[in-house]
């Protein structure tokens, strides 16, 4: 797996786009904003989410329907993430693909997507406003938020080992 | 101001800031998580006020049930932001984007002040199921513009000035 990820660490870096990214200013920060954005798009509708799961927030509307109106959300949202982190990863190519931080955060992303996945299939059964999620989707609400909490967490500590 | 500034740097928390290699990029994940749960709430409830999404719940009442959740995390940003600038002060005092940011973020205040004393007193017609007035769509249009920035400031912030 190391031998492969250095393979592609070391074409990577061959690339036209990883020169531009390296050389030109503002492309590393304004990517970077970007993607922060896009966690705010991704981790805030979660946290909405699971508030209504826990029976904390949105009471007005069923589960079903706050799942519904947010997915889409959600999955933009994700798409921006995995295509502003690609270009982040194509400028540096050995700082994220062989750091064992960011090999962590994208296990985590793997488990964070199936959790999501999870709830929002839950949800999407509870579908008038006085029913409320049990247990096991609660669980993964809480679940959620702790996984995009450490996800978010390793992003920034990237930077650092 | 500057004798403050320095003042803030050379007291205990300022030198442990600085100092401890773990507290910064610590505080700082805090403060990332704490300003995308702000900005990601702030947006669905924007997306609301300005009639994009979700007319059928009352505006009153999203704002009621999201926005004490918003406000912890909007605490949270401004406890460790405060954090962040003890390692540094002078140098954060002078920087462009940590000024713009302070900026918009009193601006962002004000935008909210705005609707809630004067835009929001008619809003018994307009809070479910109806068009909503051009001024509350500025106020939500205005708020996501700026919290956008602000993010975008607040990376600035890090590539114009080095870490520690």
């Amino acid at each position: 797996m190391n031998d492969w990820l250095e393979g592609l660490t070391a074409w990577l870096e061959t690339t036209r786009l990883h020169v531009t990214v390296q050389t030109v200013e503002w492309v590393v920060p304004a990517v970077q904003t970007v993607h922060i954005l896009a966690i705010a798009a991704v981790f805030g509708s979660s946290l909405v989410l699971a508030l209504r799961t826990l029976g904390l927030a949105g009471t007005d509307w069923a589960p079903a329907r706050w799942s519904g109106q947010l997915r889409n959300w959600i999955v933009t949202g994700l798409v921006v993430l995995l295509l502003s982190g690609a270009l982040l990863i194509v400028g540096e190519p050995g700082r994220s693909l062989l750091n064992f931080t960011y090999q962590l955060k994208m296990l985590l992303l793997v488990g964070a997507i199936a959790v999501l996945a999870g709830m929002l299939r839950g949800m999407g059964r509870l579908d008038r406003p006085e029913l409320n999620a049990g247990g096991a989707v609660r669980l993964l609400a809480v679940v959620l938020i702790l996984l995009w909490l450490a996800i978010i967490a390793c992003g920034r500590w990237i930077a650092y080992s | 101001m500057n004798e403050l500034f320095e003042a803030i740097g050379s007291s205990a928390v300022g030198d442990f800031m600085a100092a401890n290699p773990y507290a910064f990029p610590t505080v700082e994940s805090l403060h990332v998580m704490a300003i995308t749960a702000v900005l990601g709430v702030i947006v669905i409830v924007d997306l609301r006020l300005i009639g994009l999404a979700g007319t059928s719940y009352a505006i009153t009442r999203m704002a009621r049930t999201l926005l004490p959740a918003t406000w912890i995390a909007f605490l949270i940003a401004v406890v460790t932001g405060a954090l962040l600038f003890t390692s540094q002060p002078l140098t954060y005092a002078g920087n462009f984007s940590f000024r713009m940011k302070l900026a918009l973020i009193a601006a962002a205040g004000l935008n909210m002040m705005v609707f809630h004393f004067v835009t929001m007193r008619g809003i018994a017609q307009w809070d479910r199921d109806a068009p909503v007035p051009f001024a509350a769509k500025l106020a939500g249009g205005l708020s996501i513009a700026i919290w956008l920035m602000v993010v975008a400031f607040g990376r600035w912030i890090g590539f114009t000035m080095s870490p520690f």
